[in-house]
């Protein structure tokens, strides 16, 4: 790992820090030190006030869930694309997220009609089980498609990505042909992402799928850099490819549909993030996958600062603001990135 | 006498390779071959495109392709070791390799240290890599985007990584070997010699064992110990290159005519090759010429 890489490592650590801190402050309602202060001397004492409330039970499990969605998204794009060999490559590629939509808005839609007399938690909660079990059902379909004799071809698990996202598409969209209004409603809104409804429930399921999934990816990085050479130098290597290979596609599918599941589908994350430090840093993964981890928490907190202030006291969807910035961030980077392949 | 000498032979051979045959689907690529590769020595197969000098290569690095026949490396079976053991005992330079993210020249030299075991402290993998980049000539590219290195210069950087591959753990009681495969195709011409001699180096002095593919036969003849003549998968003639390298096997395994000559400086074969469609054999010579 070059020096630059290892000194960005503590800095982004230091921007993360800073931006959670500077979300605490900003809001709808914006807090002053003395009432920070005083919300978290009342929180250590067990005693409740509104602002107390709004610091620790609103905007400090949503601000950590923002963070872990975004930092497992970054991180899973950046692996995804490591395996794959192909910068266009993003967990959404290999069926996750059209899993995750197709039972989710199935959920919401078939449920809806007898679920409707049951709590709002529980229908919520009964949307994300769905979108997360859609998630890993259809990666496990597209993985499944593509193996043969225990080796997994990585070109046909594309394609095959790309088939059966059009497939439950086609059955998404007839869910919604079937919908009612309000109904329609919500499925728009959950396909537009949201970590509004951050709980520290949520945060305890999410939490240590996306931290230990970091961890277990990280401890994938020189396998990750080998297959950079193609899984063939890999294997000459003494990597053991196929194991590599089922256990990252596991841990993204894990990571990936937990965060569609407590935030709906926030997009282009786990494509630019990666790729920006890419531009920066190089592709050594054991910079790649901590950094992207970092930036992407960093990013999401942001994003979703954002969405919470714009037109306060209304809010943003968060997948909007993200792809506001990433789609033509991305557009940017193809040009860079043409310009100087031409140069070659 | 007979018994010292076929023990003496034992020693020296490092992969042992009886009668193995290699199926894709019902295709029959390597059929019964048999060969030994010697320690210190080059040995080179030569053949038509498709003649299955590739997958020979492949099966020999290790990729459990054949059906059936026994490989031994240093009288253990080849599909009882595993890809880590396999990989502190060989290299192999590919004859491509496609790269679609950017990484520096000393970052994917470094890759061949992953081969090793135990890991190693930073500034010894550093001495290693910088070690290798002298070897092939190539330290002042080391921070280079692989991408935008020439084909030959490519090539020089797997050798490093090869070499690193092959350094970073003990030689101590452990055969080594190198697997090259067209290690000259995109070189020039001078690079084509400076690449094989170096690997002729590194082998004399480490006592390695070379197994490559190559094409061009004057090469062969030059740096090969063995060579290995490949027909429609089947290993028809094999020996130093003074023996095998004559007309009547040439014009059998590659379908050319050929001109056998001394060379002037190396003493060794110097092969001039010609067409079929040229005349310039008497009638009968050139067998199989139209």
């Amino acid at each position: 790992m070059s020096i630059k890489s290892l000194l960005s490592l503590p800095i982004l650590l230091f921007l993360l820090i800073i931006s959670i801190v500077g979300a605490i402050f900003l809001g709808a309602y914006q807090t002053s030190f003395a009432e920070i202060g005083q919300a978290m001397m009342n929180f250590l004492n067990g005693k409740n006030n509104a602002i107390t409330y709004l610091i620790f039970h609103i905007r400090l499990p949503r601000i950590l869930l923002a963070g872990l969605v975004g930092g497992g998204l970054a991180i899973a794009g950046a692996a995804i694309q490591g395996l794959f060999r192909n910068p266009l490559a993003e967990p959404s590629l290999i069926g996750i997220t059209s899993g995750a939509m197709l039972f989710a808005v199935s959920s919401i839609v078939l449920m809806g009609s007898f679920l409707a007399t049951f709590s709002a938690i529980f229908q919520q909660a009964t949307v994300s089980i769905f979108a997360f079990i859609g998630g890993l059902s259809t990666t496990y379909l597209v993985y499944f498609l593509s193996s043969k004799h225990g080796r997994t071809n990585v070109m046909t698990m594309l394609l095959a990505g790309i088939a059966i996202t059009a497939f439950a598409a086609a059955i998404t969209g007839i869910f919604i042909f079937l919908s009612d209004d309000q109904q329609l409603r919500d499925i728009t809104f959950w396909s537009l992402g949201s970590v509004s409804s951050a709980s520290w429930i949520q945060l305890g399921i999410t939490a240590p799928i996306v931290l230990i999934g970091t961890f277990l990816l990280n401890t994938h990085a020189k396998s990750l850099n080998a297959i950079l050479l193609g899984e063939k130098e890999a294997t000459y290597l003494g990597i053991k490819v196929e194991k590599v290979k089922s256990q990252i596609i596991l841990i993204t599918a894990l990571i990936v549909g937990v965060s569609i599941a407590m935030t709906g589908i926030i997009g282009f994350v786990g494509l630019i993030i990666p790729h920006f430090l890419r531009l920066i840093f190089g592709t050594d993964y054991r910079f790649l996958l901590k950094g992207s981890a970092l930036l992407g928490a960093i990013f999401l907190i942001i994003a979703d600062t954002l969405a919470r202030t714009i037109i306060a006291p209304a809010e943003l969807p968060i997948g909007i603001l993200t792809a506001l910035v990433g789609a033509p961030f991305f557009l940017w980077l193809l040009l860079q990135m043409q310009r100087k392949n031409s140069e070659l | 006498m007979v018994a010292a000498s076929n023990a003496a032979e034992k020693f020296r051979t490092m992969i042992d390779i009886q009668n193995i045959t290699i199926q894709k689907g019902k295709k029959i690529i390597v059929q019964n071959a048999s060969f030994q590769i010697q320690k210190g020595q080059i040995t080179v197969v030569i053949g038509r495109n498709g003649a299955g000098k590739s997958t020979l290569l492949e099966a020999l690095t290790g990729s459990n392709l054949i059906q059936s026949g026994s490989i031994l490396w240093d009288n253990e079976q080849l599909e009882t070791l595993d890809l880590k053991q396999l990989a502190t005992r060989r290299a192999v330079l590919s004859q491509k390799v496609e790269i679609t993210f950017s990484v520096r020249v000393s970052e994917l030299v470094e890759m061949g240290c992953y081969a090793c075991k135990t890991p190693l402290l930073q500034q010894k993998i550093n001495t290693l890599v910088q070690h290798a980049l002298k070897e092939v000539d190539m330290l002042t590219f080391q921070n280079r985007d692989f991408r935008t290195l020439s084909g030959g210069e490519q090539k020089r950087v797997l050798l490093a990584k090869a070499i690193v591959q092959l350094n970073c753990s003990n030689w101590a009681n452990v055969n080594k070997y190198l697997f090259l495969d067209e290690p000259t195709a995109s070189l020039d011409i001078e690079q084509q010699f400076k690449l094989l001699e170096r690997v002729k180096k590194i082998v004399r002095r480490r006592d390695i064992g070379v197994f490559a593919v190559l094409h061009d036969i004057n090469l062969a003849a030059q740096f090969a110990d063995q060579i290995l003549l490949i027909k429609d998968g089947e290993i028809i003639y094999k020996g130093s290159p003074k023996t095998v390298l004559t007309t009547e096997n040439l014009q059998e395994t590659l379908g050319i005519q050929a001109i056998i000559q001394k060379h002037p400086i190396y003493n060794c074969p110097y092969v001039l090759t010609l067409p079929n469609s040229v005349k310039v054999f008497p009638v009968g010579a050139a067998s199989g010429s139209s």
